[in-house]
């Protein structure tokens, strides 16, 4: 398989990526370390004209602290966040999930956090070479009026298997999102569509510039399964914050739960999450009830598009949020 | 008495790969960095359907794009083109297509961009059929038929056997257990992609680069498509390039072999057809899927008493040689332990998935999956002590099975011994964590599945003490060269780097039925051997007019040749050499020789000594199963091996840990996905081959029982380290957690479900 023919611009500085993107907007697609974007082209997934590389942007690659914010450049590598001590304390969840994302290979050489929260949705019958989607009727995402995954489905029934997309929207963070001359700051709860086509509420002249994590004092966790150790997508994923009050070490203040590879988006479980609060940290059995409402909830949006069963992967939402609360709460206990 | 490894100097020895700096530093030419002058692409087009007759096909805009050279249809194949095992498979399709797999077009330009663009406006219209792609349903008489001018799905094989008598064995036996077992479709996963390039000379003679593992049988397929196109009495000239892993996928000649060298004719050019990845998966073959029935008994202590099996295999829509593994099968079936009585029936059915073909262990993993489970579930029915009933049962030295197999050497007892030491198996492991233990049998003396079972070896000394073997056998990887250098410089009293294994060309190389069936060390070696032997005579009657002394004591060690007690006479071998060809009437130290193993063919009757000797192993696992999500986490594993002698220990442990990888790949993760006959996971990302975080730790003890037919004493090990991995594991999960998965492979849904299962 080979990539289509494209124009290839480096750009040397920010602004010039803004430039190019506000001139070219949807011929252009930006190329941070290519594991999504270039996959999917040699599919014929995408035929962008221009690629908009971020190789020379090192401005984008870094992780900070600001106050009482991580702030993380979009073109940071997946190893350098995992090196991270600044992440692995105050945002533990982004540093789970990174650790297992692709393979060392990748974390160290191409994978950017970028691009690890903007891969697209995936499908077991969408992301198929040119030659297979050529034999049957266009899908939703392919452009077409058809769903594989969902008979008679109206819309694309895709899904997000980023796993670091589930553990920042766990931490709450928000993300910096320019164009020319205008900035504007979304959090993740909002900028992940549901809409399997386009799953982010982002324009094609935009460019992801940082991630921010409010630092909260409190903990989190993310557990994913995969059949694989590496070089595999989750197939169901849970990122979970919890954060004690300042009266009672022992009482939960507040809490995040979001489950990631079974839905269009990552899915923040309000109802699981408030259900937490004001209950006990060494409570396992509030953490098997928050486990099942996630379940029960997260399951209407669940769909069907990534192998396994639906059912299996449905049930392991349940297991996936209690591992990660259990993980969250030990750690805060210590 | 046998020799211990401490009497050689150069067999026994962990010599790593001759060829590993070539491979690591990207020096070895493969077939996809090879490129000749005026060369063309060629690319196939497949079919869309799985099942549907082919009303139209226009390839008119195909034929006028610019850079175009040829376009082919299934009307530009001669009638006879045809493939396989029962030649059921022409290398275009006409009028119909039976599987998405099929070709229904060809072209060669240019460029490898041309010739896609032009495969992309090329148009055929379909009238689709319905299709079947459940073998058990394929059986039914209404079904569909997948080839119309047929009567029945099923192929006319004739796996129908009986040896004994069940009915009364069954009668008399103290417990029995039966249940039904399935395996799936996995593929080879080579990390090198098929390729081929065929060119043909002003005369007609065809040469053709191309991955292979039966180099002369290839030729053989190739000269048949000549014929068909009407080039009578032409040669054929087969050259291997590197080939980056074989595993049996090499083991048929495929379309788009047949493809090039109809293109290469067409257009007076070489063409080149390659594969991408996609394509690997996608045209290249599986191991077959296959549903068991198994029922076997024991007496009262344990012994057994008969095992009845019966398999259905998905054929595919088309018939490879690899639709011959019912009769590998049989080898477990009949043999692994003794058993007297013995009832095997056997159907490949054709369905409109993809077609199987031979692959690493050629049926015997998928026999011993079903064997090896209904071993721990006969134990547990009995009461007996899962390791004792197998020692209980086991093969020994002398033996002779119900089918005929002698069994010569037999270390199986010492390989369980192995496992035991390694692991617990008193069920006293923490909650979750289990052991399990399975065997195996399998051919390590070659195996007698054509007509003959031989392969030449021709030796040529040069002027200076180093040797050319020209081997008939293949190196894919496995580390054959290295094995045959070895050997001969064993015999010569040489070093491995003095010893240049040549493999790669039919002009050059002899004659060989294949690199299949874990025969290359056993019969290839044994060539090598007796061409070196053969060498030495000359050599030594050479010297002994030199030295003035008897042939026979003429020695060879440390590249000299002497006299052993006489310091005066020693020269080393290659001032001999120069010797040799600079006196006056001089001679030339070359030998040849062909081995074909005293094994026998099994005939109609499916009787018969099929192999000279027999490898026999056991696999211990220890897993620990995540009872709320169903993984299953390999903690431990023994492989064990009775390989009659490790030539090169470092070569055969990286055989063993390399089938124990794709053997675990097998019991836990790997599946090809099909949906109504069409590939879902063509890549390695939706395909779940083992990644290096993966694979575990793998110990595995050698077992040395020095085959006396062997090359110094060594049977084939090639394929044995996949056999008996997922029975071992299905097994150690049943240790664990009391549940037993009979489908492979072993996801944590199955897992899951049937824990539930087991807890309502």
């Amino acid at each position: 398989m080979r990539l289509p023919r494209f124009e290839y611009i480096e750009p040397i500085n920010f602004e010039g990526a803004l430039d190019l993107l506000y001139i070219h907007k949807d011929n252009a697609k930006v190329l941070a370390g290519g594991t999504d974007l270039l996959v999917r082209m040699k599919k014929g997934l995408l035929k962008p004209k221009i690629i908009i590389s971020l190789k020379a942007l090192k401005e984008l690659s870094y992780i900070k602290k600001d106050d009482s914010y991580i702030k993380i450049g979009a073109r940071t590598s997946i190893a350098d966040i995992i090196a991270s001590d600044l992440i692995k304390k105050e945002a533990c969840a982004l540093f789970e999930a990174c650790e297992k994302i692709g393979a060392v290979t990748i974390q160290h050489y191409r994978g950017t956090i970028g691009g690890n929260i903007l891969q697209d949705n995936r499908c077991i019958h969408y992301n198929q070479s040119a030659f297979h989607r050529s034999g049957r009727q266009p899908c939703h995402k392919d452009g077409g009026k058809i769903c594989y995954a969902r008979d008679a489905s109206d819309r694309c029934n895709s899904t997000c298997q980023s796993d670091g997309a589930t553990a920042l929207m766990a931490l709450g963070a928000n993300i910096t999102l320019v164009r020319k001359g205008t900035e504007r700051i979304i959090d993740l709860d909002n900028f992940y569509t549901t809409d399997g086509i386009m799953p982010f509420a982002m324009e094609s002249n935009e460019l992801l510039k940082e991630i921010v994590i409010p630092i909260q004092g409190g903990k989190s966790s993310y557990k994913r399964l995969a059949y694989r150790s590496a070089i595999d997508y989750p197939i169901v994923s849970a990122g979970v914050f919890l954060k004690s009050s300042d009266t009672s070490k022992n009482e939960i203040e507040d809490a995040r739960i979001v489950v990631g590879a079974i839905a269009r988006a990552p899915i923040f479980l309000a109802k699981a999450s408030s259900f937490l609060k004001g209950k006990k940290f060494n409570d396992i059995s509030a953490f098997k009830k928050a486990a099942d409402i996630s379940m029960d909830n997260a399951s209407t949006f669940a769909v069907h598009n990534v192998g396994s069963t639906l059912e299996y992967r449905c049930a392991m939402v349940s297991e996936m949020v209690f591992q990660a609360l259990k993980e969250a709460a030990i750690v805060t206990q210590e | 008495m046998s020799k211990s490894n401490s009497d050689f100097s150069v067999v026994g020895k962990r010599i790593p790969k001759l060829d590993a700096a070539q491979k690591a530093m990207g020096r070895a030419e493969y077939i996809q960095d090879i490129k000749l002058p005026g060369m063309l692409y060629g690319r196939i087009l497949y079919s869309k359907y799985a099942h549907a007759n082919i009303v139209k096909i226009d390839t008119s805009k195909a034929v006028a794009l610019s850079g175009v050279h040829a376009v082919l249809t299934g009307e530009d194949v001669p009638e006879k083109m045809k493939m396989g095992f029962i030649k059921d498979n022409p290398p275009i399709k006409k009028g119909k297509v039976c599987s998405f797999r099929d070709e229904v077009a060809a072209v060669a330009a240019i460029s490898p961009e041309i010739a896609k663009k032009a495969l992309d406006l090329i148009e055929i219209e379909y009238e689709e059929q319905i299709g079947i792609f459940d073998p058990e349903k394929a059986m039914e008489k209404d079904s569909p038929l997948v080839h119309g001018h047929l009567k029945s799905n099923v192929l006319k094989m004739p796996w129908d056997i009986h040896y004994g008598d069940v009915e009364k064995a069954e009668k008399e036996s103290a417990f029995v257990v039966e249940d039904r077992f399935t395996t799936q479709w996995v593929t080879h996963c080579c990390l090198g992609t098929s390729g081929a390039i065929a060119l043909f000379d002003a005369n007609d003679n065809l040469t053709i680069h191309t991955n292979t593992q039966i180099p002369s049988l290839a030729q053989k397929d190739f000269l048949e498509s000549l014929k068909a196109m009407g080039l009578e009495n032409k040669r054929v000239r087969v050259i291997k390039p590197i080939i980056g892993g074989g595993f049996g996928s090499k083991l048929d000649t495929y379309a788009y072999e047949h493809i090039a060298i109809l293109l290469a004719h067409k257009c007076r050019k070489p063409v080149k057809i390659a594969f991408d990845r996609v394509e690997e998966f996608k045209a290249t073959s599986t191991r077959q899927p296959t549903i068991i029935y198994i029922k076997q008994g024991c007496d009262k202590n344990g012994k057994l008493t008969f095992r009845d099996m019966r398999m259905v295999l998905d054929n595919g829509a088309h018939t490879s040689w690899g639709a011959t593994t019912p009769s590998v099968m049989l080898m477990p079936i009949s043999s692994l332990y003794r058993v007297e009585n013995v009832k095997y029936v056997a159907k490949c059915v054709y369905t409109n998935n993809t077609y199987s073909q031979a692959m690493r262990g050629y049926g015997n993993p998928q026999a011993t999956f079903a064997i090896e489970s209904s071993m721990d579930m006969l134990a547990e029915k009995a009461g007996i002590d899962r390791i004792e009933i197998r020692r209980i049962n086991r093969n020994q030295s002398g033996d002779e099975t119900p089918q005929g197999l002698k069994i010569t050497t037999c270390g199986l007892e010492e390989c369980i011994d192995a496992v035991e030491k390694e692991l617990k198996f008193d069920g006293k492991n923490e909650k979750g964590v289990g052991t399990g233990i399975a065997s195996l049998i399998h051919v390590g003396g070659g195996a007698r599945i054509y007509g003959s079972d031989g392969c030449g070896a021709i030796l040529k000394m040069d002027d200076y003490g180093k040797v050319d073997v020209f081997t008939g056998g293949t190196d894919m990887g496995q580390g054959l060269d290295n094995i045959i250098a070895q050997i001969v410089a064993e015999e010569l009293g040489l070093l491995a780097e003095d010893i240049n294994v040549v493999h790669s060309d039919t002009d050059i190389c002899p004659w060989d039925v294949g690199a299949h069936a874990s025969r290359s060390t056993f019969v290839a070696g044994n060539a090598a051997l007796g061409a070196a032997k053969k060498v030495k005579q000359k050599i030594q009657k050479f010297a002994s007019k030199l030295f003035d002394v008897p042939a026979e004591k003429i020695e060879f060690k440390d590249k000299l040749v002497f006299v052993p007690g006489d310091q005066e006479k020693s020269m080393p071998l290659g001032k001999l050499l120069r010797k040799a060809h600079f006196s006056p009437g001089g001679t030339m130290l070359m030998a040849e020789y062909f081995y074909d193993p005293d094994n026998q063919n099994m005939g109609k009757e499916l009787k018969g000594n099929m192999s000279m000797t027999y490898s026999f192993g056991a696999h211990g696992a220890k897993v620990k199963v995540d009872e709320e999500t169903g993984k299953v986490e390999v903690l431990e594993y023994v492989a064990a091996h009775d390989v009659g002698r490790a030539i090169n220990p470092l070569l055969l442990e990286g055989q063993v840990y390399g089938g124990v990888v794709m053997g675990l790949g097998y019991a836990l993760t790997e599946e090809v996905t099909v949906k109504d006959g069409e590939i879902m996971n063509a890549n390695f990302r939706d395909y779940k081959l083992f990644t290096a975080k993966d694979a575990v730790k793998i110990k595995a003890p050698i077992i040395e029982t020095d085959d006396k037919d062997g090359p110094f004493g060594a049977k084939g090990i090639g394929e044995p380290g996949c056999v008996p991995t997922a029975p071992a594991i299905a097994n150690a999960i049943y240790d664990a957690v009391g549940v037993r998965i009979k489908d492979l492979p072993i996801t944590p849904e199955k897992v899951l479900v049937a824990l539930k299962k087991k807890n309502d």
